[in-house]
């Protein structure tokens, strides 16, 4: 696509209408800075991706300083073989017109949104929406290079480009059935495969492959059972192969064991023999043991003679001796018995005479004293009788109340004041007052307040004036009547007293009753006295019948008293002899003492004495039991002895004598040898022929228990292998496995089918993917190649080439000076910017090869030095013979000799642009 | 005298090569003998022999096991004797053993002993039960010499291979046993196909049970001539009398275009009914258009759906290349072109090389089919 016209009304600087026109080689858009040049560029670019309706800032803008018009573009375009007329208008009233020329003039083709997206396609923009940016120009982003554009894009340039460029290379752009297979591929691919290459979850192949492990898994599991199984069976001929063998054995041990038995047969008669002659022996032993236990008893019997014969004799011998004690023992006892009768007896006697005849002295005495005390008292008693009967007298002449009468009678006068002061305090007062004095009859008689003249009125009261008047009076409470009555009560009771004891008032009544104490006093030492004089309790004038009683006793005692003395003179008349008067008490007490003690002493000896006797006679009695008892031994043990002798002689009887039985013990003895030595060699006989038979008979019972064993072992062993190879076929685990087996065979064939296409699917991406790499890089050779023979020319053979990506990006120059290749980024600005204009001229000549494209180089080579920007005037002059280029520069001069037309912009925007035609272009010319 | 002479029953073998039909598989070959007990007693025999290998191993299920049992009962009151082979030998623990024998009918004789037996009045037995499962000793050998006075029809029952057969020598048997002992008929058993020997027969596998058993599916009805005297006697009768269902076919065919395709599926045809058919296809596809190629997948899926059992394998041998001239094509005229390189046996770029791993190729071709099946379904013009 080229334009060939431009025009602008209410854009940035160009108010008015301005109409730029182009040549289809090289243009050279001319003016000093700020003049417009790039605005052309913003309108053209504008114009061709941005919707009319668009309100972004930028667009606000581009409206003229200070103005609210609607900025207006129109084009001239030739794309194809065609040309259009875009018209749009931004911001006001906005619209989008394009128009096709057909037969020469211009139709429309289509309007608003629909000529925005045309116009858009024309140049492979790709998105409406921020259209004018450069990465959305499509072919544009390369082949305008526009200021504040960035030099290279980020990633690679649009797909229009691309696009482009393989179309014109006859390399790709598949056509969509290409692209649908292309797809189908890809989805064949993602049906097993994430994009990484890894097995997609889920994908047929994965659920075959896990089906597969868990079936394999399963039928190992199962074939393990029946490997069992097969186990078993191998086991069960190794057990039919041990019960072979162990029965063998068994027969063996059946063999050996009726060999023994019928060994065994003789057994009954060898075991007799050997019973024959363990009886004979018996007998044998027998018939010695008799001879030895006679033997034997007959020298018990020796013993047993000799022993009796020294029991006799011993006896004999203890007899005597104790006749001889026995004699002793009674003469002793005989002294001590006549001592204490003779001797200790009487003394005894008389001293205990004695001691009685001091007691009853002692005795008599005492009995003297206590008569004269007790007459003493009697006459006391009699003096004090007297005394007590005069006290009396008195108090009876005085007349006293007594204790509780005169209390009574104190009490009664409290109260009978305590009530009068309450019935004053309580009473009616009655004052009565009359003119003329007249008498007054009260009744009963009241009480009259001395001071006040008031009648204090206790009880109903009767005020009569005879003639005149008679006033009733009488208290509203009845108790103060009850007090009253009570007060008058009491009063009347103490002086009856008083009356009845003669006296004036209380006061002499209670002098009388302190007199009365006085002699009550009195009367009360007398008794004391009398009591200690053995009078009873009471004492009085006249005697009571205690004090009868005790006089009583007290004469009965007096009596005993000289009945007792009667006796004691009677008794023992020289205790009272004048002759041994005044022997005192206490001399008598000690006599009594002393022969007390003398008697106790002689009773002690006499006890003595008895005991001694006592004892002899014990000691005797018992020699005597014990010669007695000795005696009887010794008869016993001569009777004994005869016994036994008598034995003796019979047991010998049959050998005659002793040595006889000797002679017949020595031959038991010898037999006894004889038959031992037979009974060994039956003894032998049984150990060898039957006694070791038998044991190797019990020998091989137990053998053929074990075997029998081991065969019940091998037999259990073997009942249960078969019954659990038994049990496996119940299961039916071959039909499990074969079933097992025919799934799995059907997951693998189909896993191998869906395996193998997997794997194609993979190989054919990866494939595919190869193939549009190398075409991306085929693509990207023709470029490289353009650009590496023109970088070389404007360098100076600096540098050699350009190396770039599959994407047609940059990578590093390669210098023909280092042998590695440099870096983009360490180039200097100006030779950076000539790689990047030189990569894009490169492309739009490529471009072009088919259709003139439009390239735009705003401003781009101003950091060129003078020699290179000749050279890469001339190779914009190469450019230019197949693309339409526009160049905008402040400095024509460079350039001038390229044959560009010339656009002129000025500063002020007054006039038209001028065009300077340059020789040789056919289209160049003023408009 | 007739008897029905079988062997080789292979109960329980198994079957996991139809896949999920294994069960059903399994269960044909009871079908079999229930079809040989009905024949037994259409033809009105006297006997029947099975000649060893009638469980295809000790592992078999109880319930096959009684089912077998079930049926073989249905034969009285004819005689039956059982002789065990080398697959189902007389091992302790193995399938003779079971408790399921102590239940059957006496016509019944399981053959487990070495020694000559009456098995019906004036026909004297010679059975040679297998103890193991490999040896090379004739089990015939101990059969005695017919005595000159022997005017008995004797029989001898025994499984292994003729030496004759020039087989692998697992129980070698004397070709001219039934000559030198004086056997009126030697019933033998091991070789899955009908095989009649003069007087020794194999009547080989009563159904089908691999691809490559040639004529597999018979009983044998035997037919003994009782004169008197042995020397008169007419060789025995022997008649061939199917009774398996099952057929187990292998094809190998060449593909060059739809003709052949549709040849292909006359003969398949002509197999029977395809229920009844195991069937193996190996095709060697070259230069096939796309017509002929739907075809052959077309014919792929029909049987898939109908046989009992099919394994399909295709080997293609070579694609027309796509020209880079025509229709743009672009990528995928790149990758056929290299795929097809390959294919040839060209040697890979290293780039090339560390792409492809360790394709084979048969991968490479499969990636090609792959790369035509999607170009074809997208209506790409195919060169």
């Amino acid at each position: 696509m080229i334009v060939e016209e431009l025009r602008l009304r209410h854009w940035r600087g160009y108010r008015d209408q301005r109409t730029f026109r182009f040549a289809p080689g090289l243009n050279l858009v001319v003016g000093p800075n700020e003049a417009g040049k790039s605005t052309i560029f913003e309108a053209l670019s504008r114009a061709l991706f941005d919707r009319h309706t668009s309100r972004a800032a930028e667009l606000e803008r581009v409206r003229p300083l200070g103005s609210s018009l609607g900025p207006e573009v129109q084009l001239v375009l030739r794309a194809g073989d065609c040309r259009y007329r875009v018209v749009k208008r931004f911001l006001e009233s906005p619209s989008s017109q394009l128009f096709v020329e057909r037969a020469g003039s211009f139709e429309l083709d289509h309007e608003g949104d629909r000529a925005d997206a045309e116009l858009r396609r024309l140049l492979g923009g790709e998105a409406a929406r921020g259209a004018a940016r450069p990465d959305q120009r499509g072919l544009a982003q390369a082949l305008w290079y526009l200021q504040r554009d960035d030099s290279l894009p980020a990633r690679a340039w649009s797909q229009a480009l691309h696009e482009g460029l393989a179309g014109l290379m006859k390399l790709s752009l598949q056509t969509p059935e290409q692209e649908s297979v292309l797809q189908a591929i890809a989805e064949e691919h993602a049906e097993t495969f994430t994009r990484t290459g890894r097995l997609r979850k889920g994908s047929e192949l994965g659920v075959l492959r896990a089906d597969r492990e868990r079936l394999a898994l399963e039928l190992s599991a199962r074939q393990e059972e029946l490997e069992r199984t097969r186990a078993h069976r191998e086991e069960l001929g190794g057990l039919a192969a041990r019960a072979e063998d162990t029965a063998l054995g068994r027969g063996e041990a059946l063999e050996r064991l009726e060999r023994l038995d019928r060994q065994l047969e003789r057994a009954p008669e060898v075991e007799a023999r050997h019973r024959g002659a363990l009886e004979v022996l018996g007998e044998a032993e027998r018939r010695a043991s008799g001879v030895r236990t006679l033997r034997e008893r007959l020298r018990r019997l020796e013993h047993r003679i000799a022993e009796a014969e020294v029991a006799r004799v011993s006896a004999v011998e203890e007899e005597q001796r104790l006749r001889t004690a026995a004699r002793d023992l009674r003469r002793a006892a005989e002294t001590h018995a006549r001592r204490w009768e003779e001797e200790l007896a009487p003394k005894v006697q008389a001293a205990r005479s004695q001691i009685e005849d001091l007691r009853a002295r002692l005795r008599v005495e005492q009995l003297e004293r206590e008569e004269s005390s007790l007459l003493a008292k009697r006459e006391r008693r009699s003096q004090l009788q007297a005394e007590a009967a005069a006290v009396e007298e008195q108090m009876r002449e005085l007349a006293a109340p007594d204790a509780d009468e005169s209390e009574r009678l104190d009490a009664l006068a409290e109260r009978a004041r305590a009530l009068t002061q309450r019935v004053r305090a309580a009473a009616v007062r009655v004052k009565v007052e009359l003119e003329p004095a007249t008498d007054i009859e009260i009744s009963p008689e009241l009480q009259r307040d001395p001071e006040s003249g008031e009648y204090l009125v206790a009880g109903p009261s009767r005020f009569r004036v005879p003639g005149v008047v008679e006033i009733a009076v009488r208290a509203a409470d009845e108790s103060l009547e009850a007090w009253h009555r009570e007060a008058s009560a009491a009063e009347a009771e103490i002086r009856l007293a008083l009356e009845r004891h003669d006296v004036e008032d209380l006061a002499a009544l209670a002098e009388r009753r302190r007199e009365a104490r006085l002699l009550e006093a009195r009367l009360a030492a007398i008794r004391s006295r009398w009591l200690e004089a053995g009078g009873s309790v009471v004492a009085g004038s006249s005697p009571s019948a205690d004090q009868l009683d005790a006089d009583e006793r007290e004469a009965r005692l007096l009596a005993d008293l000289h009945a007792e003395l009667r006796e004691l003179r009677a008794r023992a008349p020289q205790a009272v002899l004048p002759g041994i008067e005044g022997w005192a008490e206490h001399r008598t007490q000690e006599q009594i003492r002393a022969l007390e003690e003398r008697t106790r002493a002689l009773e002690r000896s006499l006890r003595e004495a008895r005991e001694a006797e006592q004892a002899a006679d014990r000691s005797y009695r018992q020699r005597h039991d014990d010669l007695l008892r000795s005696g009887q031994r010794a008869a016993g043990a001569s009777a004994e002895a005869a016994t036994l002798g008598a034995a003796l002689a019979e047991e010998l009887e049959p050998y005659g004598d002793l040595p006889g039985l000797e002679a017949a013990h020595a031959e038991v003895e010898r037999e006894l040898g004889r038959l031992r030595g037979e009974l060994r060699v039956r003894a032998d006989e049984l150990e060898q022929e039957v006694a070791q038979v038998r044991r190797a008979r019990a020998s091989t019972e137990a053998e053929l228990r074990v075997l029998d064993g081991e065969l019940r072992t091998v037999e259990a062993a073997r009942a249960d292998r078969l019954a659990r190879i038994e049990e496996a076929a119940a299961l039916d685990l071959d039909g499990r496995v074969d079933d097992l087996a025919g799934r799995l065979g059907v997951v693998e064939r189909r896993l191998e089918v869906v395996e193998r296409r997997a794997s194609a699917a993979r190989l054919l991406q990866r494939l595919v993917d190869h193939h549009q790499d190398r075409r991306a890089r085929e693509l990207v050779k023709p470029v490289a190649e353009l650009v590496d023979r023109w970088l070389g020319h404007v360098t100076g053979r600096r540098y050699q080439g350009l190396s770039l990506d599959d994407k047609l990006v940059p990578l590093e120059v390669r210098p023909a000076r280092y042998q590695g290749p440099l870096p983009l980024e360490s180039l200097s600005y100006g030779t950076y910017e000539q790689v990047v204009v030189l990569l894009r001229l490169a492309l739009a000549a490529l471009l072009s090869r088919e259709e003139r494209h439009l390239v735009i180089l705003d401003d781009r080579l101003v950091n060129a030095d003078a020699s290179r920007l000749e050279r890469l005037c001339e190779v914009l002059a190469e450019v230019a013979s197949s693309c339409q280029v526009l160049i905008a520069t402040c400095d024509e001069a460079p350039f001038r000799n390229l044959g560009a037309r010339v656009i002129r912009v000025a500063g002020d925007e007054t006039a038209e642009d001028v065009g300077a035609l340059v020789a040789g272009h056919p289209d160049a010319g003023l408009v | 005298m007739r008897l029905l002479h079988t062997a080789d029953w292979q109960l329980g073998l198994r079957a996991a090569q139809v896949g999920e039909r294994a069960a059903e598989g399994r269960a044909e070959r009871l079908r079999a003998l229930e079809r040989t007990v009905a024949l037994a007693h259409r033809l009105e025999v006297d006997l029947v022999l099975a000649a060893g290998d009638l469980f295809d191993h000790h592992e078999v299920s109880e319930s096959l096991l009684r089912e077998a049992l079930g049926l073989l009962e249905r034969l009285a009151p004819i005689r039956v004797a059982l002789l065990p082979g080398n697959h189902d030998p007389l091992v302790e623990g193995g399938v003779w053993s079971r408790r399921a024998w102590r239940d059957v009918g006496s016509h019944i004789a399981v053959l487990d002993r070495a020694e000559e037996i009456e098995i019906l009045p004036g026909v004297a037995l010679y059975p040679c039960p297998l103890r193991q499962k490999r040896s090379v000793q004739d089990p015939t050998a101990w059969i005695p010499v017919r005595r000159k006075d022997d005017r008995r029809l004797r029989l001898g029952v025994a499984h292994g291979a003729l030496d004759s057969l020039q087989v692998e020598s697992n129980f070698p048997i004397a070709r001219d046993r039934a000559e030198l002992c004086g056997l009126d008929y030697l019933a033998l058993g091991d070789w899955h196909g009908v095989l009649i020997q003069d007087r020794s027969c194999y009547p080989g596998t009563f159904e089908q049970s691999a691809f490559d058993e040639r004529l597999p599916g018979y009983v044998l009805l035997v037919e003994l001539d009782q004169e008197s005297d042995p020397k008169r006697r007419q060789p025995p009768r022997v008649e061939q009398h199917r009774v398996g269902r099952l057929r187990w076919q292998q094809l190998e065919v060449e593909v060059r275009d739809l003709t052949d395709v549709e040849r292909l599926r006359a003969e398949i045809s002509t197999l029977g009914s395809p229920a009844d058919l195991l069937l193996r296809v190996w095709l060697r596809a070259e230069g096939l258009d796309e017509t002929a190629r739907r075809a052959l997948d077309r014919l792929e899926e029909e049987l898939e759906r109908s046989v009992l059992f099919l394994e399909w394998r295709v080997d293609q041998l070579g694609l027309q290349a796509w020209s880079p001239e025509d229709g743009g094509l672009g990528v995928l005229a790149d990758v056929d072109r290299t795929l097809a390189s390959l294919v040839a046996g060209e040697k890979p770029s290293p780039e090339l090389e560390a792409l492809l791993g360790d394709a084979d190729v048969e991968l490479l071709r499969e990636a090609r089919l792959s790369l035509r099946r999607l170009a074809a379904r997208r209506e790409v013009p195919a060169g």
